[in-house]
């Protein structure tokens, strides 16, 4: 393998969906309609909360949740939680929420073409 | 060692262990077999032992994927690594992870790293003697 330095995507922040099961192609919908994220994986997961509050009517509640993680930049976080947070209809008691980690530093493959036309624009 | 409450919250073992600055390594990786070379990297390496690896499914949501509009591309699986390090080996270690899990090639995937507020170690039990066993 040939060295070459690491081009690290500094400025992303990482976007955290979680919502009901079933619910993350609305998420990943609105995230591409905006076409400010770079990538997203999503995963099953057992959740509690919505459940337990309605006691025995719980049952009737999916405890399954889908969580939804995006790579987003720091400075379009807030108009992406914004279309998101429409998008999955999470004002809705129960139907999910979203939170932010803030990223050190990134990496991932950047094209050399991409990466010649970055150097020319510093 | 003291009776269970005598000893004050800020003076227990994980309240001190938590104060240890750590970071958080994420991998999206392609479900290529990479994540098990990187796991066995990291083990044979003796650097890091709280790791794990779960799959998931991924989505370019950026790429170029010809799709009818309002759709979505496929989704493919991946596999997500988490790895906690100390802080002062985080940047050495994501170098290393890097190249280890071949991430600079088209479809290598993704790392990211952020920093816990707080994280507990993870002690093994040591590997019982032959004669014990």
């Amino acid at each position: 393998m040939t060295e070459r330095e690491i081009t690290y995507l500094t400025d992303v922040a990482l976007l955290t969906v979680v919502v009901q099961a079933g619910m993350s192609e609305n998420v990943l919908k609105s995230a591409r309609e905006l076409g400010a994220v770079t990538g997203a994986v999503g995963y099953r997961v057992h959740g509690i909360g919505a459940r337990e509050r309605l006691g025995v009517l719980g049952v009737a509640v999916d405890a399954e949740r889908e969580v939804i993680s995006i790579l987003v930049a720091t400075d379009q976080t807030d108009i992406v939680i914004d279309h998101l947070y429409r998008g999955a209809k999470l004002d809705t008691p129960g139907s999910g929420y979203i939170y932010v980690t803030p990223l050190e530093r990134a990496a991932a493959y950047v094209p050399e073409s991409m990466r010649q036309r970055l150097d020319e624009g510093s | 060692m003291t009776e269970k409450g005598d000893m004050p919250r800020e003076q227990s073992p994980a309240r001190q262990a938590g104060r240890v600055p750590c970071k958080l390594i994420i991998c999206i990786l392609p479900d290529d077999g990479t994540h098990k070379a990187l796991l066995e990297d990291l083990k044979s390496g003796g650097r890091v032992n709280r790791v794990f690896s779960q799959s998931c499914l991924g989505i370019d949501v950026f790429a170029d994927a010809k799709v009818k509009p309002g759709t979505l591309p496929d989704a493919y699986l991946t596999r997500l690594v988490q790895i906690v390090v100390p802080a002062k080996e985080a940047d050495a270690l994501f170098k290393h992870v890097h190249e280890a899990a071949r991430i600079d090639r088209p479809g290598g995937g993704v790392i990211l790293q952020t920093p816990l507020i707080a994280a507990t170690p993870y002690e093994l039990p040591e590997e019982p003697s032959p004669e014990t066993t």
